[in-house]
């Protein structure tokens, strides 16, 4: 080989390398050594391989020492070498060309692969509206797939939203990105979907312009979510209860319009504050630490909390406090909603002390000396004393009531209280029972004796005359001793037997007293004849139900029946229910009684509503025994089911002190009659205990104030006043009252006047049988 | 029966996981399926992973295939494309004729 061809070749930019038919380096020339990283004589002698290539040439990879390869082009072209085939490859580097070209690749792999991973829906348009890409997110949002739209004009813009689309892609055309442009997208079902809509222009490579890219996101879920909020928001602003958020440590984020109404408080005076500032001290460490301990165990408290008001006044709320805990379980917001119940608290207080004092005299009246006598028997029975109980009545009052006038009656029952008060001693009770009748109560005595002393006492105290409208006035007084535990053991033998004993002493000729002594008792009735006759009442026959209405005061219109039983026995005739009643609770027949009356009511009234009358509600009276079935619910459900009465056209009446007496156990069961959407009302309301606490969580509808208030309502201020009362506590818990036994006009007026909802009693209608109701029904 | 000379071993040396060394594992495998069924056993060996080997058994460029088995030890570099050019460079004479009967 000439020598200029030999250097030509040895410094060819391309490596060249001889390879013999065994693979073997026979000549390399310095590009190759470059190329390989090695010396040409390295090379020279070393395994190639025998070069193969399936078009004009092959690609190899030369590996490097530091990870990375090169790449060279070889083309192989046949030759011969000292004496034997040969084979030259030429080698040319093109690692430079491949890197962009790699480079390029993952780039154009990366973007391929975002736009098919890109959660959000990615369309681009030309500018024709046929659509030049549609990823994966479109077709979940959407419902086309990528090769029903691409190349066809664009699904998507609803016909309403052309002329919105056509002002944003123009916008989109002078170069400007549109950012989360709410607005409506059709799918392929033809619903509408709210969507926020990214856009921007499609560049081409060429700078120009080249249709329109869209990236649009589903914000049904958010639309709902503000919606949502907004509700929530209203809410927050507009309810009538305080509430006051604040966040895990227990600093105030937010408060409401009505949290500021209350406490007075402006929202920038409370915020990043604890809400002890609202403490009003009335309550201890131990308190709170309770309301915290229920707090973190249960997620919640509620009860009723003093808190102070800006001005410094503490008042009485209901609490319901609830923790909101993140996915984790940690509290981030405490909510606490409450309402001002000083007005129902106030009520309850006002109730509460008409209840148990007598408004004439402000002495106790016949609740509270129940109550203290029963106290004075416990410590007497306790201690081996006696106590000594007074049954007063006035000789002359009537005389004086007639003659003078209720209100000169009225100063003289006041005067009277005053001087019996003075007669007795510190620890006795002296109580005004209604009337001229008052009640003293002796406790501690240490013989019967004590008493008859006390009882000269008065007697004595009652002799001057009284100055009443500028004239004397002489009343004298009868006092009937009983003791305990020598005239009887419990309140209502030892009331009986007093009174019993100042008749006597009436009959003894006035202005004396006397001891209770044995001898004038009832007969006891047959009971156990009572019961076995009412075992077969049933199913003979016997009983029936009547029915009384509850008229609307305002319209007059009948809209409830009250079902009483009545029981007709074959030989004594009429039973009154307060004779056989209590047999029946007894024995347990109650149980199949009550339901006999609760089926026999709805199946009347089903039929009354059958008949095309206008439709009215029937109250059923319910005895604790019923109540405390813990399937009550259940059969309630059947008979409503069987009889295909409404569950709102019934109501069950049950008495206050058996409500508040079982609270406790009957409350679930309540609360189930309430959701089958079966109405409650309270009866003989204002006669028993009344916790308001209770009565704001019972579901009671209705409260019926009892008929011994209605009575009095002509004469007594007392009842004035608790009718009154009551009528306002049930305005104040939103519920319907209705004034039992109301006899008169004066009475109903009275109610009409203080705005009673609903009355009942013989001023209207005795209670009458179903076919008079009817007849009652179809006058409307 | 075939005896264990029967085996032909083979050892392919790519770089990394690139388009060409995918390629030339494809094409071996089915070269070896179509022409040495049952009787080939072929191991592929990346040399940026196996560095070592690689530089021990003077790997110059990949694709290279080196017929281990049988003696003596033959070895082709370049596009493994063209099953002919393969089966001649790495001197294996396919008995599938001869089988065939």
């Amino acid at each position: 080989m000439p020598l200029a061809t030999q250097r030509w070749i040895e410094d060819a930019p391309d490596g060249i390398v001889v390879v013999d038919d065994g693979g073997l380096v026979r000549f390399a020339n310095r590009a190759s050594g470059n190329l390989f990283r090695r010396d040409n004589a390295e090379l020279v002698g070393s395994c190639f391989g025998f070069p193969v290539h399936a078009g004009e040439s092959a690609e190899i990879e030369i590996p490097r020492d530091d990870g990375d390869w090169g790449v060279a082009e070889m083309r192989v072209s046949s030759s011969a070498w000292e004496g034997g085939a040969a084979h030259v490859a030429v080698l040319r580097d093109v690692t430079p060309a491949k890197r962009v070209e790699r480079a390029l690749r993952q780039d154009a792999d990366l973007l391929a692969s975002l736009v098919k991973s890109l959660p959000l829906a990615l369309v681009a348009l030309a500018p024709d509206r046929s659509v030049r890409l549609w990823n994966p997110a479109a077709e979940r949002l959407f419902g086309w797939q990528a090769d029903e739209v691409m190349g066809r004009r664009c699904p998507l813009v609803p016909r309403e939203e052309w002329p919105a689309f056509n002002r944003l892609a123009d916008e989109v055309a002078t170069g400007r990105m549109i950012d989360d442009f709410e607005t409506v997208r059709r799918n392929k079902g033809g619903e509408n979907i709210d969507v926020s809509l990214h856009a921007a222009t499609l560049w081409g490579v060429n700078g120009l312009p080249e249709g329109l890219l869209c990236l649009m996101t589903d914000i049904r879920e958010r639309r709902l979510a503000e919606q949502h909020a907004q509700l929530s928001d209203k809410v927050f602003q507009n309810t009538q209860e305080g509430i006051v958020v604040t966040d895990g440590a227990g600093s105030i984020v937010s408060v409401n319009p009505a949290f500021t109404a209350v406490t007075g408080y402006r929202p920038e005076e409370v915020l990043g504050k604890n809400p002890s500032v609202l403490q009003s001290g009335r309550h201890d460490a131990a308190f709170y630490r309770a309301m915290w301990d229920e707090l973190h165990l249960h997620g919640q408290w509620q009860g009723e909390i003093w808190n102070r008001r800006r001005n410094g006044e503490v008042f009485p709320e209901w609490l319901n406090i609830s923790a909101v805990r993140d996915g984790g379980g940690r509290v981030v917001y405490y909510v606490a909603v409450f309402s001002d119940i000083s007005l129902v608290k106030q009520n309850e207080e006002r109730l509460h002390h008409l209840a148990h004092f007598d408004a004439l005299t402000g002495l106790p009246n016949r609740l509270l000396f129940a109550d203290r006598l029963q106290h004075a028997m416990i410590q007497a029975q306790r201690n081996g004393s006696h106590v000594g109980l007074l049954f007063i009545d006035l000789d002359r009052f009537k005389l004086v009531n007639d003659t003078l006038g209720h209100r000169a009656g009225d100063v003289l029952l006041q005067k009277t209280s005053q001087r019996l008060v003075a007669a007795v001693r510190a620890q006795d009770t002296v109580a005004r029972l209604g009337g001229d009748e008052f009640m003293v109560i002796l406790p501690e005595l240490a013989s019967p004796a004590g008493a008859a002393n006390v009882a000269e006492k008065i007697i004595e105290a009652m002799a001057p005359a009284f100055r009443i409208d500028e004239r004397d006035v002489y009343v004298g007084a009868s006092i009937g001793i009983a003791d305990y535990p020598l005239s009887g053991e419990d309140a209502d033998t030892l009331t009986k037997h007093a009174d019993i004993a100042m008749y006597r002493a009436k009959e003894e000729g006035r202005n004396t007293y006397q001891f209770y002594r044995p001898g004038h008792e009832g007969v006891p009735r047959d009971v156990f004849e009572m019961e076995h006759g009412l075992r077969h009442a049933v199913e003979r026959g016997e009983l029936r139900l009547v029915y009384q209405p509850q008229v609307e005061i305002e319209s007059g219109r009948v809209v409830a029946v009250e079902a009483l039983l009545r029981w007709n026995h074959p030989t004594r005739g009429e039973i009154p229910p307060t004779e056989f009643i209590p047999v029946a609770e007894d024995s347990g027949l109650i149980g199949a009684i009550g339901e006999w009356v609760l089926r026999q009511a709805c199946v009347q009234n089903k039929a009354w509503q059958d008949r095309g009358l206008p439709p009215v509600r029937v109250a059923v009276n319910l005895s604790v025994r019923q109540l405390r079935n813990l399937r009550f619910a259940e059969r309630l459900a059947d008979i409503l089911a069987e009889t295909g009465l409404a569950p709102e056209w019934l109501e069950f009446e049950l008495t206050e002190s058996m409500v508040m007496q079982y609270a406790k156990e009957t409350m679930a069961v309540l609360w189930q009659i309430k959701a089958m959407g079966v109405r409650l009302s309270i009866d003989d309301f204002g006669t028993g205990y009344s916790s308001l606490a209770y009565l704001k969580r019972l579901p009671v509808d209705t409260l019926k104030i009892d008929r011994s208030f209605i009575e009095g309502l002509d004469v007594d201020i007392n009842d004035q006043a608790i009718s009154n009362a009551i009528i306002a506590l049930a305005a104040s818990l939103n519920l319907r009252v209705v004034a039992e036994g109301v006899e008169t006009a004066k009475q109903l007026g009275f109610l009409r006047e203080h705005n009673c909802c609903d009355a009942q009693g013989f001023f209207f209608s005795r209670p009458v049988a179903a076919d008079i109701v009817s007849a009652l029904l179809h006058r409307h | 029966m075939r005896t264990k000379l029967d085996i032909v071993r083979l050892t392919l040396y790519v770089t990394d996981h690139t388009l060409r060394s995918r390629q030339a594992i494809a094409q071996l495998e089915r070269i070896c399926a179509e022409q040495l069924p049952q009787r080939y056993d072929l191991e592929v060996v990346d040399v940026l992973e196996h560095a070592a080997e690689a530089r021990a058994r003077h790997i110059l460029a990949t694709p290279t295939v080196i017929r281990e088995l049988p003696h003596p030890m033959r070895r082709i570099i370049g596009d493994l494309a063209d099953m002919d050019k393969v089966l001649a460079g790495l001197a294996i004479h396919p008995r599938k004729r001869e089988e065939g009967t």
